[in-house]
């Protein structure tokens, strides 16, 4: 499938590490140029940088907090500047400011987290659309199945997920008019470093590999793959949709 | 052991970083850690000594820490990476060379000496378990993590970012 993305302009955010990483990557190896951001992973950014570079695309690295309102203009900006108009706009970080039981929620992290994640979509949206027109634009939101499901301690994060398909659902109506499709890709648990800081890390993949059809966890190249349909010229049909790549395990039911 | 001393450097950078900013502003910046740490945990100020195992002495659960990183990245104007003490620890290491069977090798050990000076040597003992390793987080713990990125922010201003 190579080449499917010759000549399209990508950002993708919180690209550094994870299914960033790997997304971004598999982005660069379908043909596209890639805007990569990171805020903290200064090292791993630039890694990725070579990587990519080394596969003869370009490759930017913008250093932004990519779900504050300084950091977004701060990244479409040097986006603008970098390549004068985008594609693919895979909205991928999330800032986590709280983690655990609905009764221990404090409200300060609870809205950082909640309203600091869905505004972040909002406001790269509105970013994204002047460098996306007339062009056949795409902006996929990464989710996870706790936007429907209980995943233990995952109250704030689930919240936000949904409310990025919700507004993943109200951007793919008004963007669609301008030729872009927006959706979201919701996996199951994906072996990456920020899944390791869940408490329950070693029984989510033990359920996995004992349970789920995939029979293992999922790795950011699983993810990675669908994700480079969605962004293609393939998935121009498809609007507003949460598409679940979680090699099954979200089919089974206790009992 | 040219591989050695490549391990430790790495680590050094982070260390020297959090050195620095601490030779000016320890007190203040422990102080502070030391708020935050009581107002996340629901505790009086001075429970919390500066060198409380925030898990052994004051009953934090690992997703304290999460709420703690929120509060101090909003007081001191920094970003912290998730999982951040852990992943500055494992540094370049693969999970081989950084663990075995759950017990931190030799390099990890000698990562976490360096990064972190304020355990007692005592506790960074043979056999430790990488999940012991946050049991060992003091105020002292998370008031270097906030020097070395204060440091970093500095250093990026310095060079005109």
């Amino acid at each position: 499938m190579a080449g499917e993305l010759q000549g399209k302009f990508a950002l993708v955010t919180g690209a550094a590490r994870g299914i960033g990483r790997a997304i971004a990557l598999r982005l660069a190896q379908g043909g596209a140029d890639v805007a990569l951001n990171y805020v903290t992973s200064e090292d791993a950014a630039a890694r990725l940088q070579g990587e990519i570079e080394a596969l003869g695309r370009r490759a930017v690295v913008v250093k932004a907090d990519a779900v504050s309102p300084q950091g977004i203009a701060q990244l479409f900006g040097a986006v603008k500047e970098a390549f004068g108009a985008l594609d693919i706009f895979v909205n991928n970080a999330i800032d986590v400011a709280t983690y655990g039981p609905v009764t221990r929620q404090r409200l300060e992290g609870w809205e950082h987290t909640v309203n600091g994640n869905t505004s972040a979509l909002l406001l790269s949206a509105q970013k994204a659309l002047p460098l996306m027109q007339g062009r056949r634009g795409k902006i996929l939101s990464l989710s996870s199945l706790g936007s429907q499901y209980y995943i233990p301690g995952y109250a704030s994060i689930g919240v936000t997920k949904a409310a990025t398909e919700a507004l993943t659902r109200y951007m793919a109506v008004e963007l669609g008019k301008h030729g872009i499709n927006c959706n979201t890709l919701s996996g199951g648990p994906i072996d990456t470093d920020a899944l390791k800081l869940f408490a329950n890390y070693p029984q989510m993949k033990e359920a996995c590999e004992n349970l789920s059809p995939a029979g293992r966890i999922g790795q950011p190249e699983d993810l990675a793959e669908v994700a480079a349909f969605l962004c293609s010229d393939a998935a121009n049909w498809i609007y507003g949709q949460t598409i679940i790549a979680d090699g099954g395990l979200s089919l089974l039911s206790v009992g | 052991m040219p591989e050695a001393n490549a391990n430790v450097q790495e680590v050094m950078k982070i260390r020297e970083l959090a050195d620095r900013v601490l030779a000016s502003r320890h007190d203040e910046i422990v102080n502070k850690v030391r708020e935050a740490v009581a107002e996340v945990l629901g505790r009086e100020e001075s429970e919390v000594k500066a060198n409380s195992s925030l898990m052994n002495d004051l009953n934090a659960e690992s997703l304290d820490f999460l709420d703690l990183l929120f509060r101090l990245e909003t007081t001191f104007g920094i970003k912290i990476p998730r999982g951040g003490i852990q992943r500055a620890t494992q540094g370049s290491l693969t999970e081989a060379e950084f663990q075995q069977n759950g017990i931190l090798t030799l390099a990890a050990l000698e990562r976490l000496r360096v990064l972190m000076p304020e355990v007692p040597a005592a506790q960074l003992h043979d056999g430790l378990t990488a999940r012991e390793i946050p049991a060992l987080f003091t105020p002292e713990t998370f008031a270097r993590l906030v020097a070395w990125r204060i440091g970093e922010l500095e250093a990026e201003k310095a060079v005109g970012h």
